[in-house]
């Protein structure tokens, strides 16, 4: 809450502010004009910035990329790779190669009856 | 996918500010027309000269769109008033520079009392006269560029701009208890000097 003398000198100022002469309120118009071109130019070097930043970045990053070792030579096939490969160019009835997993049963059961063949 | 839209946002987010450009600009223009007038008086009152007060006035707006412009709405009047506050800071401290040096060259010169500087100037309204009626806006506001600098930024940013303590400790780069003595002492200089214009 203001007093009288407070609200008195207040008043005085605000009329001050108000009855401004033309000369100084198209001089403050020409200020402010200015601190508006700084406030776009300062907003437009801030995206240029921006720009900079991230052209930067790809460029990098395309260094990068250019940099990296070649792809390995492919590696020699698996044992596995190499039996199928073999398997195909046999000239074998194709049920005797899906019964292959019974006659190496088979033949493995065979050595393991001979030692006790011999014992006996 | 997600991962894209991540990596694009920043560029969304440029792409958006500039789409606002337009908008930021306004609201700075608004901002810089509410405050000038206000801000011109108190350089003026300060200075006691209208084209220092302008300069002032045009550093403190260009200043304060370098650094501030981004600062949300409330806090945009505390920190204008105190970029400017600095710059009236800084323009009194270089003129009482200048003055000591002109007071020290001037009694290297000195031979007696310029008597024109010494005589009555004859269009000067008597003091009485000066006092009446009319002329009472111009007399307070008179009384307020009489006031010491830190009591009369006290008093125009606390009273007149009306911020609260905090702020106007914030503007002028002082305490809140400084802000409260600096204007206890203004009001009471101000009345003191009230009461001899009245008639």
């Amino acid at each position: 809450m203001k007093d009288q003398p407070q609200q008195q000198i207040t008043q005085a100022l605000d009329e001050q502010a108000r009855d401004l002469d033309g000369n100084t309120l198209s001089r403050l118009h020409q200020a402010r004009a200015r601190a508006l071109e700084e406030h776009t130019r300062k907003r437009a070097n801030g995206f240029a910035h921006f720009l900079l930043g991230a052209g930067s970045i790809a460029a990098l990053a395309l260094v990068a990329v250019l940099q990296l070792p070649p792809l390995e030579e492919p590696s020699l096939p698996l044992q596995a790779d190499r039996d199928a490969l073999e398997i195909a160019t046999l000239n074998v009835d194709l049920e005797v190669i899906e019964d292959l997993d019974f006659y190496e049963w088979l033949s493995l059961q065979d050595l393991e009856a001979i030692p006790e063949r011999k014992s006996t | 996918m997600s991962s894209c839209l991540k990596a694009l946002s920043p560029m969304h987010a440029v792409m958006h500010d500039r789409s606002d450009e337009g908008a930021a600009q306004r609201n700075i223009d608004s901002f810089l027309v509410d405050i000038e007038r206000r801000a011109f008086i108190m350089a003026e009152l300060a200075t006691r000269n209208r084209d220092d007060a302008l300069d002032l006035v045009q550093d403190a707006m260009l200043a304060f769109v370098r650094h501030y412009a981004e600062r949300p709405q409330t806090e945009r009047a505390p920190l204008f008033y105190r970029v400017l506050q600095n710059r009236i800071r800084d323009w009194a401290r270089r003129r009482s520079v200048r003055n000591r040096w002109i007071s020290w060259l001037q009694r290297e010169d000195d031979t007696g009392p310029d008597p024109i500087q010494e005589a009555a100037d004859p269009d000067a309204v008597p003091v009485e006269q000066r006092l009446d009626g009319e002329n009472a806006t111009q007399r307070m506001v008179e009384a307020v560029s009489h006031l010491p600098l830190r009591q009369q930024q006290a008093f125009l940013l606390r009273i007149w701009e009306g911020l609260d303590v905090k702020s106007t400790a914030r503007a002028m780069g002082c305490s809140n208890g400084s802000v409260k003595t600096h204007l206890s002492r203004a009001l009471g200089a101000l009345r003191k000097q009230l009461e001899t214009f009245r008639p």
